[in-house]
């Protein structure tokens, strides 16, 4: 048993320090791609189940409801307005590091859509609270490159 | 699912630590030292009695690949069935009633462990298992799902932040009377509600810590367990869920993964009114909200009740229905994919009344409920006896 065999001076423990180097691409696959294609041009689509009448954000090949194929027909423009369903202030890094300023994160429910969209929501001085009306804010189009951070943030609808 | 058609009781549990950092040893004589109290516990010779081990593991949490490779020798289970569950230890306990229940073995070890201090970049590993496509490139530490949801249930269900800080209070005072827990402590609501914001209204006190230990335990057929031991705990009733893993299409609000796992085990369990069916619950509390929202998926409040009823005093040890008496993850430490198990050690060292200073009299029946964590919507729910 190990219990009496513990190491107990601390300059005897050895350990080997590594890391693991991981390198890929992710495929957006049918829909992301066309989805991302569709943030570049300023625009937030959805695919609509007609059986279930749910509305996936971002579109989706498929419909996890009722395993239903979601084709050309069922794409439908979504938002750029919506609803703050809920939101945070991060004050922590990836790296764990304190971060400061915080960030602020909002959970949206955009006009027309079901699912909810995850992304950065500027302070601009109007109180948060769950309800608001928020806007999607997009980079200006020469900074696109058809990622999800082409949307730049959520805002306060003025 | 109905009712097993095998009895499988636990026979035997063994642990090391649980401590917030163990140089001491590598996971794998943490291994040797848990299986070594469990077969001990049990009364087998792992060599000539068990049939095959069970563990749970994440390769990115032992930074190793196919690190399930490296689990059978620290085991005793060398040119046995072995299998590897990823996903939290609940589910490896699922995966070795199964092959019991199934005839392919009589008696087998159940396993998972964390050397969480081993890992000098966990929140960047739990980062990587958020979706490379649509959430990665924001480059958001996950804990903003902590935050999100925990405002959401706040809203939904009124609940007053007061009564998640609650739980903190609760659950670490525990952890005084546990010689396991990691993070014992004596705190007031103000210590918690003060300490540093994590994602609001999440603070840091709400956050469970990772820890280090193991756990094990052996399972065996019914007729087997009985010649081993005059004290089995048996398992009534499993079940395990995955909701939509996307932020999108997830239930932000009532833990569905959790409702979905317990409706299974309450009907193999033939449990109706689990309000009642229960002395005591181990459950999920890597965030302290999650304790609450998991109570409610139970069943065993209605949704918004949870809070009023840990305000009241009903989950503490004396209460109506004491719940995590262990401290849970918020006082033991966070074991990573061994959190379940470790929920589940308790409810066996109180099933068999070993739980000394924080014994729940006469515990005959108990409900241990796991989530997989950040970023998942993966729970794990099982019903233990002292009855078969």
């Amino acid at each position: 048993m190990p219990l009496k065999e513990r190491i107990s001076h601390i300059d005897e423990v050895r350990s080997w320090q590594g890391s693991i180097r991981l390198e890929g691409v992710y495929t957006a696959g049918v829909a992301g791609e066309r989805w991302l294609r569709g943030l570049q041009e300023g625009r937030i689509y959805g695919t609509r189940c007609p059986r279930c009448r749910y509305t996936y954000v971002p579109a989706r090949l498929f419909c996890e409801r009722c395993f239903g194929h979601l084709d050309e027909a069922t794409w439908v423009e979504v938002g750029p307005q919506g609803t703050l369903t809920s939101w945070t202030r991060v004050h922590v890094a990836l790296d764990g590091q304190r971060l400061s300023p915080p960030r602020c994160i909002g959970l949206v429910r955009l006009d027309g859509a079901d699912a909810l969209l995850v992304h950065d929501l500027l302070e601009d001085g109007t109180p948060l609270r769950v309800g608001l009306r928020v806007e999607a804010v997009f980079r200006p189009p020469a900074e696109r490159v058809g990622s999800i951070r082409d949307l730049a943030y959520f805002r306060p609808v003025p | 699912m109905r009712r097993l058609n095998t009895e499988v009781a636990i026979v035997g549990a063994g642990w090391s630590g649980f401590r917030s950092i163990s140089p001491d040893l590598s996971f794998r004589e943490m291994m040797f030292e848990a299986a070594t109290k469990a077969y001990t516990d049990a009364g087998i010779d792992p060599r000539r009695d068990l049939d095959g081990l069970v563990t749970a593991e994440e390769d990115f949490h032992e930074g190793i690949a196919i690190s399930d490779e490296y689990v059978p020798d620290q085991m005793g289970a060398v040119l046995r069935s072995v299998h590897t569950i990823a996903g939290d230890g609940l589910q490896a306990l699922a995966a070795g009633v199964m092959q019991i229940a199934a005839g392919a073995a009589r008696i087998v070890a159940v396993e998972s462990h964390s050397k969480a201090s081993n890992v000098l970049n966990l929140d960047q590993i739990t980062a990587l298992a958020m979706d490379p496509v649509f959430q990665r490139p924001l480059e958001v530490h996950p804990v903003f799902i902590a935050g999100l949801e925990l405002r959401r249930y706040l809203e939904v269900t009124r609940t007053p932040i007061e009564h998640v800080a609650r739980v903190v209070v609760k659950n670490r005072r525990n952890a005084l009377r546990n010689p396991r827990a990691a993070f014992p402590a004596d705190l007031s609501l103000e210590d918690v509600l003060d300490s540093e914001p994590l994602a609001e209204p999440l603070t840091r006190a709400m956050a469970a810590a990772p820890a280090d230990g193991c756990v094990v335990f052996v399972l065996a057929r019914g007729d087997v367990a009985r010649t081993l031991t005059d004290r089995p705990v048996w398992i009534r009733g499993l079940g395990w869920a995955t909701d939509s893993y996307t932020l999108e299409n997830r239930d932000w609000e009532g833990a569905r993964y959790l409702r979905q796992a317990a409706e299974r085990a309450y009907r193999q369990a033939g449990i109706r009114s689990p309000r009642r069916a229960f002395d005591l619950v181990e459950v999920d509390d890597t965030f302290a909200y999650k304790e609450l929202q998991h109570l409610e998926a139970l069943g065993l409040c209605r949704p918004g009740e949870a809070g009023w009823w840990t305000a009241e005093g009903a989950t503490e040890v004396g209460g109506e229905l004491p719940v995590n008496p262990s401290g849970g993850c918020l006082g033991e430490g966070h074991l990573l994919d061994a959190s379940g198990l470790a929920r589940l050690l308790e409810a066996v060292l109180q099933l068999r009344e070993e739980a000394g200073p924080r014994q729940v009299p006469n515990a005959r029946t108990a409900l241990v409920a796991s989530w997989r964590g950040l970023p998942t919507t993966t729970g794990a729910v099982a019903v233990l006896s002292r009855e078969p």
